[in-house]
């Protein structure tokens, strides 16, 4: 991957968040992965298929998609069938965005949603994946992208 | 009445001049009318003729000169036929040309706007309730050589029909007029008037020449009999129209500044029409006074209209209706009361005069006025806008001239700007020729557009930046459009070259340009020379607001005008696509260099050094990464652990001599430095770090992958020889190959170091070791055996001196008891070198005293701790103190022990214990 494409990944991020709530968030320092995935609460798994083969997931912690939710759907149940359709949601998004920059080749499926610490999360990333790591009002969230190049 | 045949005669003659009058008419307006109209005018004299003379034989006759009744109209002699008196009939015919000619005066005061059935409606009403009822009035009983009009019998006197013909044709005129209102674009908001050019002036002075002519019939036959009087009433007639003329262009012409054509038309005209009421009683010199003054009243009323918005097309009313007036008025003012012998006193003729011109005005303008204002309810008396613009010769005929042919192509091309169009052609006309010049015109036209507008399209597409430079270095009109994308710069036609790249090069750049450049004109210089010079065929420029650097190109092109050079075609290319391809090509390159390199490095390198460096190096890049994912302190903090941690990476590489990881280290260290510098830092700087540190990663996983295909290299190679070995079912053979190759490694060792060595290795029993074990003892073996030669024998000489063998002596062993296995190196070389490791552990830095209470169990240590070799010469087999911490590691892997004596100068004893597997 490039970094003009990596800055894309954090511009999409931002103005998702920017766009949706008013409040972009903060990114942090960006670090790769090969075989261990960092997963937080709830993760949103988009793979993606076309000369990118790969993938892409959002994993946030359980706040943020609480307040997501709040803001969103306007619903401050903190139910999880909620949260998980809201990570898929926002995962698909920020795909989609995505799909803009890199062009129709970069074929994205629909999200899988997951909660908890599965392992097999990375699976579909083509190793190294790159981790941008980031807060929102102070809560935690992560982009994980791992594209073939 | 005793009339002659001659009388008759001399009556269809002057009808016959009379009817000349239409022609005349028929040029004169049509020649004064624009010529889109001049059909349709045209058509109007002829038909009013027609029509008029149909109206008058059906009734107008009657009702002018029936049987009185009571002096205001005739009552018999409708649809008139000949009786037993033939001169009835050339009466008849006399008076039908004079109600025509009332009526045609009309076509042409209303002439470029009335519509033809309107007109015809108008004419109607003239000929049978204007001019039939007024007509009476003055003339009528002439019929039966009396007077019975009540006006004729009050003594009012119009000869030839001043108010009866002319001023009724005049009044119906005014009457159209003010219905209808005035042309198109004739007036001015500011009430100025548009001068509206007749189409053909010579037809139109033929015309009044015509007129003139006729009216010696008009005024000479109204004796209605061939007599005396005839010959002066002619030569009064002729003379009131030449002073009309010229006295209408001795006031007008100053008072216009020109000699106006229509001075002389309306001139002669006036004058006419003021001698007609009174050619019979006045005198010569009053004829001249009375034809001057109608002529100057014609000539210049057209003005007094004009203030009043009344748009009279060929002056028709101030010819005919005010010097009709005049002419009436004159008999009263000029007559001779003898001849006119009907009792009055001048004052008395002179207050019936006018009493007869105003009644007469009155029912001519109220009963044509409201007539008209009738019919106009009915039959607008107008055509439509869209008609009048496009002529009434189109547009109430369907009759074209070429010059209406040639207009409308000229009016659908400034509407559809279709180049395509031509203008037909008449054959030997002047409009034809014209036409036919105007499409040449156009051919060329068109030819030019189309080629610029293909010049332009290529402009507009092409790649490349094309323009061309005058001898100012100043950018033409025309460059094609990648220009503006290449240069980042709009609007460049006008702008100066050099101007336009200064802002984007260095001040060196700049001056060896703008001494470039005049060398483009200079046509003294050779060309191929001055190409060469082109400081511009390949430069870096920076646009403002982007950090990037730009490589362009711009190549020149001398244009010759002759021998001189007029302008210099550019081409500037954007090279910068070609120069990062360029670049990465020659990373690639460089790159498959290093691994080249790396791979011969490699080669020669200890595998179990190279497996070492590859583990320390991923685990430093995993810590690397652990410090950004970690994320301790300020990003600046962060970028200083990671500054380290790649500058003891890159260290590591040189000290292996690995250029290719040297130079990526290199890189990324330079990175982090840069990152360091800059302000403010985000984080989203740290993406391309993360790249490199990737790509490093990279590196080192082909590394592996590298050191694994040798090792599985070597493991075919030796499972190839335990195949052949087990085939001859003798294990004995399979240790022999390894043991062969592992002699002929020590002697080699030795050879390049100039010793000598011999291996003793017949109880070296490898085949107590399971496969696994076997893998791990036989790299063992190689590095006890390697560090021997290297280490522990010393060369012939010294060994001579200590009084030993000059070959020395190395026993492998491997024997199995109680479990374990146990693996033995024995030599008799020089021991542990403590002095030499001593020196080696001081140079790095231990303290004096902490060395100066080591005993043999911590040289030991020291030596096996991997930071320390005693060899001399860094060399690819030692040097590096890297290989016996390697075997510790492999002993540790193994679950053995190891236990090492030495006597200095003597011997060195390595025991390696171990448990035994099951094979």
């Amino acid at each position: 991957m490039t970094e003009t494409e990596l800055r894309h990944f954090i511009d999409t991020v931002f103005n998702y968040f920017q766009q949706l709530t008013g409040q972009g968030p903060q990114m942090g320092l960006p670090y790769i992965k090969n075989q261990d995935s960092v997963v937080m609460d709830f993760t949103g798994l988009i793979g993606i298929s076309g000369p990118r083969k790969g993938g892409i997931y959002l994993t946030t912690k359980r706040d943020l998609l609480v307040k997501m939710t709040q803001i969103v759907l306007g619903d401050s149940s903190g139910d999880d069938q909620v949260l998980l359709d809201m990570v898929g949601e926002m995962a698909n998004t920020i795909a989609g965005n995505l799909q803009k920059y890199f062009g129709a080749d970069f074929q994205i499926s629909v999200p899988i949603v997951v909660s908890g610490k599965p392992t097999d999360v990375s699976l579909r990333l083509k190793p190294p994946s790159f981790v941008i790591p980031f807060s929102w009002e102070g809560m935690k969230a992560c982009l994980v992208a791992g594209l073939e190049s | 009445m005793n009339l002659q045949p001659v009388d008759s005669l001399w009556i269809m003659v002057a009808s016959a001049l009379v009817f000349v009058m239409q022609g005349g008419f028929a040029l004169l307006e049509s020649g004064v009318t624009r010529s889109k109209n001049s059909i349709n005018v045209a058509i109007k004299n002829l038909t009013d003729l027609g029509i008029s003379l149909m109206v008058y034989w059906g009734v107008g006759f009657g009702l002018m000169f029936g049987v009185s009744f009571f002096g205001l109209i005739g009552s018999d002699h409708f649809v008139f036929h000949t009786t037993a008196i033939p001169w009835k009939g050339a009466f008849f015919v006399f008076q039908a040309m004079f109600c025509s000619t009332a009526a045609t005066i009309v076509s042409g005061a209303v002439a470029e706007r009335m519509r033809f059935s309107a007109y015809i409606l108008v004419t109607i009403i003239i000929s049978f309730a204007i001019y039939p009822v007024i007509g009476h009035w003055i003339w009528g009983g002439a019929l039966f050589g009396e007077v019975q009009g009540w006006l004729g019998r009050l003594g009012f006197v119009d000869f030839a029909g001043s108010t009866v013909v002319h001023s009724v044709g005049g009044w119906v005129s005014l009457s159209a007029l003010l219905v209808l209102g005035p042309r198109l674009g004739r007036y001015n908001p500011d009430n100025s008037v548009n001068p509206i050019s007749g189409s053909n002036i010579p037809n139109a002075v033929t015309g009044v020449i015509l007129l003139w002519f006729g009216w010696f019939g008009f005024n000479g036959g109204s004796t209605l009999a061939m007599n005396d009087a005839v010959p002066g009433i002619i030569l009064r007639t002729v003379m009131a129209a030449a002073a009309g003329m010229t006295a209408a262009l001795a006031v007008g012409w100053p008072a216009l500044k020109v000699a106006d054509v229509s001075l002389v038309i309306n001139g002669s005209v006036g004058g006419l029409v003021a001698i007609t009421a009174n050619a019979h009683v006045v005198h010569e010199p009053e004829s001249v006074l009375i034809g001057a003054v109608g002529g100057i009243i014609a000539a210049l009323g057209g003005k007094l209209l004009d203030r009043v918005r009344i748009d009279d097309a060929v002056s028709a009313i101030p010819a005919h209706l005010f010097a009709g007036i005049w002419g009436t008025l004159a008999v009263g003012l000029f007559g001779d009361l003898d001849i006119l012998d009907n009792g009055l006193n001048r004052l008395q003729q002179i207050g019936v005069q006018s009493l007869g011109i105003g009644v007469a005005g009155l029912w001519a303008l109220m009963v044509s006025y409201a007539l008209i204002w009738v019919v106009d309810k009915i039959i607008p008396l107008r055509v439509t806008e869209e008609d009048e613009i496009e002529g009434l010769n189109s547009a109430e005929h369907g009759a074209t001239t070429e010059i209406y042919d040639l207009y409308k192509t000229l009016d659908e091309q400034s509407k559809t700007g279709d180049l395509n169009l031509r203008a037909p052609v008449e054959p030997f006309t002047e409009v034809g020729q014209i036409a036919s010049m105007y499409n040449k015109v156009l051919d060329h036209l068109q030819q030019n557009v189309v080629a610029k507008s293909e010049y332009t399209s290529i402009l507009d597409n092409v790649n490349e930046g094309l323009f061309l430079i005058d001898r100012d270095f100043v950018i033409g009109p025309y460059y094609s459009g990648a220009m503006e994308a290449i240069f980042r710069t709009k609007d460049l036609a006008g702008q100066s070259f050099s101007q336009l790249l200064n802002p984007l090069i260095g001040t060196d750049l700049i001056k060896t340009m703008e001494d470039f450049l005049p060398m483009l004109f200079d046509e003294k210089l050779d060309w191929k020379s001055v190409r060469r010079l082109n400081p511009l065929s390949r430069f870096t420029v920076k646009y403002p607001g982007d950090s990037e650097d730009y490589v362009l190109s711009v190549t020149f092109q001398r244009l010759m005008d002759g021998s001189s050079v007029n302008r210099v075609m550019g081409v500037a290319r954007d090279l910068t696509e070609q120069a990062r391809l360029e670049q990465s090509m020659d990373q690639v390159r460089r790159e498959k260099e290093s691994e080249m390199d790396l791979f011969y490095k490699i080669l020669h390198m200890d595998p179990s050094m190279l497996a070492e460096f590859v583990h320390d190096f991923d685990s430093k890049l995993e810590k690397m990464n652990l410090v950004l994912e970690k994320q301790q302190g300020s990003p600046r903090d962060v970028l200083k652990s990671l500054g380290r941690l790649a500058h003891g990476l890159k260290g590591e590489a040189a000290l292996l001599e690995l250029d290719f990881i040297v130079e990526a280290t290199h890189r990324l260290e330079s990175l982090i430095d840069r990152l360091r510098k800059k302000s403010p830092l985000e984080n989203a700087d740290f993406l391309n770090l993360t790249i490199k540190m990737s790509e490093l990663q990279q590196t080192g996983q082909r590394m592996r992958h590298f050191l694994e295909r040798i090792e599985s290299f070597k493991n075919a190679f030796l499972d190839q020889e335990s195949v052949k070995a087990a085939s001859e079912t003798s294990l004995e053979t399979a240790t022999e190959g390894f043991v062969a190759k592992l002699t002929k490694l020590a002697e080699r060792i030795a050879r390049d170091k100039g010793k000598e060595v011999s291996v003793d290795a017949e109880h070296l029993r490898l085949n107590l070791l399971s496969p696994s074990t076997l893998k791990i003892v036989k790299d063992i073996l190689v590095q006890l055996v390697r560090n021997s030669v290297v280490h522990g024998i010393e060369d012939p000489n010294t060994r001579i001196h200590r009084g030993k063998n000059r070959t020395g002596k190395i026993r492998l062993e491997i024997k199995a008891e109680d479990g374990f296995v146990e693996l033995r190196c024995q030599d008799d070389g020089q021991g542990l070198d403590v002095a030499a490791l001593r020196k080696r552990a001081l140079e790095s830095g231990k303290s004096p005293a902490e060395v100066s209470r080591w005993g043999r169990a911590d040289y030991l240590r020291y030596a096996f701790s991997g930071d320390v070799s005693t060899a001399e010469v860094v060399d690819q087999a030692a040097g590096r103190g890297l290989g016996m911490s390697w075997v510790r590691e492999q002993i540790k892997n193994l679950g053995g022990k190891i236990s090492v004596t030495f006597r200095e100068a003597a011997m060195m004893d390595i025991r390696i214990r171990f448990p035994q597997e099951d094979r």
